[in-house]
This record gives structure tokens, sequence and C-alpha cells, in this order.
């Protein structure tokens, strides 16, 4: 039987697929707002559930997150913002628009998930036609809290299967920005060795 | 004046194609959050184009576009996504959609594909 852990070769191959992914955000977060933007992954960390809920243990602060759960098959994601990338990517990005998105907490519960939506669908879109099915994510969940009341929230609404996290740091940068988060793809091994299998063959 | 309903559940997104399609000489007569309430303001206003998310809370874009198409073989439905994966493309085109445009989209390429799905 295939073990539940990624091999640190599998663990790489995902991880260079998640980097082209988030590359290929840059030409759309450029168009949609208008600036030239920069983005880079890194700080790539792999471990079960328990394994990151030992990890934010400590950490309290509040923060907030944007959750997708993908049709069909076990994989998710969660992305974790800071108080001050939440801050930055508002006041850059809502700017035009602050009458009609409401209150702040409705501000930014629709900016982040705009950039976890782009962030997000980067990714399926350069795996999603190496399937039968097509991949479609799930609108965005927006939780607040400290990590591990997000991963929790995360965990407990997702309906897939889910052994294994990889954490990637993002950072996001323009003239008028400077942001930061974590991307974390929640998946099944199974999937992912044969999601891997499919781009080897491709 | 093309008269443009806008289907997309992220009031951001909204909020940036209605300004993009008034810039564009487009007047937006409705918006709409999900499947079911596209295809009620489609019956009730009757566009010229209906902008179309895909990835909407409940039902999918894909289900409000057929039946948007059962109710007005002929409507325009430009298919607006972040899915960037050929066989979506390919469900939609089939499904009746006038055209797909990528999310996001500058001005220039929103002008483009409203002019391309009124017209075919």
């Amino acid at each position: 039987m295939a073990s539940a852990k990624l091999t640190p070769q599998e663990q790489k191959a995902l991880e260079d697929l998640i980097d082209k992914g988030i590359e290929n955000s840059i030409q759309a977060l450029a168009k949609l707002y208008h600036e030239e933007w920069s983005i880079s992954s890194s700080s790539f960390r792999g471990g079960s559930p328990e394994d990151f809920f030992s990890i934010f243990k400590e950490e309290d602060d509040e923060e907030a997150g944007v959750f997708f759960s993908v049709q069909g098959v076990p994989l998710s994601f969660l992305l974790i913002f800071p108080r001050q990338s939440i801050q930055s990517l508002v006041n850059v990005l809502a700017k035009k628009h602050q009458d009609s998105l409401g209150t702040p907490l409705k501000t930014q519960e629709a900016v982040l998930g705009e950039v976890g939506n782009i962030l997000v669908n980067s990714f399926l879109g350069k795996v999603g036609d190496f399937f039968t099915l097509p991949l479609f994510s799930s609108t965005p969940h927006f939780v607040k809290g400290p990590r591990k009341t997000l991963l929790d929230a995360t965990l407990a609404n997702l309906p897939n299967p889910k052994n294994n996290i990889l954490m990637a740091h993002v950072c996001m940068s323009s003239s008028h920005l400077s942001a930061d988060c974590d991307f974390l793809s929640i998946f099944d091994a199974a999937f992912t060795r044969k999601l891997l299998q499919n781009l080897g063959d491709a | 004046m093309p008269k443009v309903l806008v289907v997309d559940d992220s009031p951001l997104m909204r909020a940036t194609i209605r300004s993009m399609l008034e810039e564009n000489g487009c007047e937006v007569v409705g918006e709409a959050v999900d499947a079911k309430e596209a295809v009620t303001h489609f019956k009730a206003l009757n566009p010229d184009l209906v902008t179309l998310d895909l990835i909407l809370p409940g039902d999918s874009g894909l289900v409000a576009l057929r039946n948007i198409r059962k109710l007005n073989p002929k409507a325009n439905v430009l298919v607006v996504t972040a899915t960037g994966q050929d066989q979506i493309d390919k469900q939609a085109i089939s499904l009746g959609a006038r055209g797909v445009l990528r999310k996001p989209f500058d001005l220039q390429e929103l002008n483009t594909a409203v002019q391309k799905a009124i017209g075919s």
C-alpha cells in the first residue's frame, strides 16, 4: 500500500508545480489592478494536519484566511493573510470601489476572496487539463482568527479526505503594495501521486 | 447602448466589471450573485448581454448558462472565469456561450469580448 506521506521527490515536484501556478498569477493580478506586480513563493513546509496544529499552537495573532475546496477531488486550499498584508491589499485593490463594498469586514472578505480566487485558479489552471474532469474550485470562504482557528475551520468544512499539507510563503509587491500570505495546499497523497503521474506522462 | 446583466458572486468583481462596461458605453441593468438569481434577472430584464462567472455559490455558472439559453436560444452570454482550463472553456462554448474571457482582464480585452459576443 502506498504511503500516506509524499516522498521528498514527490514533495519537490508538487512545490515546483505550486511555484509555476503562483507565477501564473502575476500577469493576472497586473491586469486587474493596473500595476506591475512581482510575486514569488518560497519556504515550503510539509506535514500532516497534526503537525501544522502543533506549529500554529503558539501563534495567537489575529489573521484572515480564505479557503477553497475543489469539486470531486481531495484537494483544498487555505490562504492566510497577516494583518498588515490585509490592510495593504485592501488599500490598493478596494480603493476605487470602496463605496459599493460595504463595511471594512466585507471589504476585506471581498478583496482577499478575489486574490485567493486568482492564486488558486492559477494553480488549478496549470493542472486541470491533465484530468478527465474539469477542476472547479468552490467560492471563497472567509474566516478570521489565529492560525489554528483558520486551519480548524478549513478542515472542518471540507468533505474530502485530507492527510497532507504543503505550505508555501507567497510575497506580492507592486509600486504601492507589499503583502504576503501563506498558501496551504491540503490534499490526499494518493490523489497527488496521480496528479504528478499525469503531469509526468504529459 | 447594450444592456448588460452582470453575474458574479464577488462584489469586487461586480463593481470592477460594472465600471469597465460603463466606460465602454454599456448600461448595466442588473447584477446577480448566483445561478438562480441570474436566471430570474434574465427573465425580468431581457438584457442584450450577460457576463457570467462560472464559480458561483450553489449551482455553477454552467447551470445558469444552460437555463438562460433554454429560455432564449439566442441569448448572448459571455463567460467570465478565473478557471484557466481548456475543457471548461469547451463545455461553456458547447452550452452556447458566445465567448470565454479569462479573469482578470483589462478594459480592451473586455471591450473586444463584448463586441464579439453581441455581434455574433
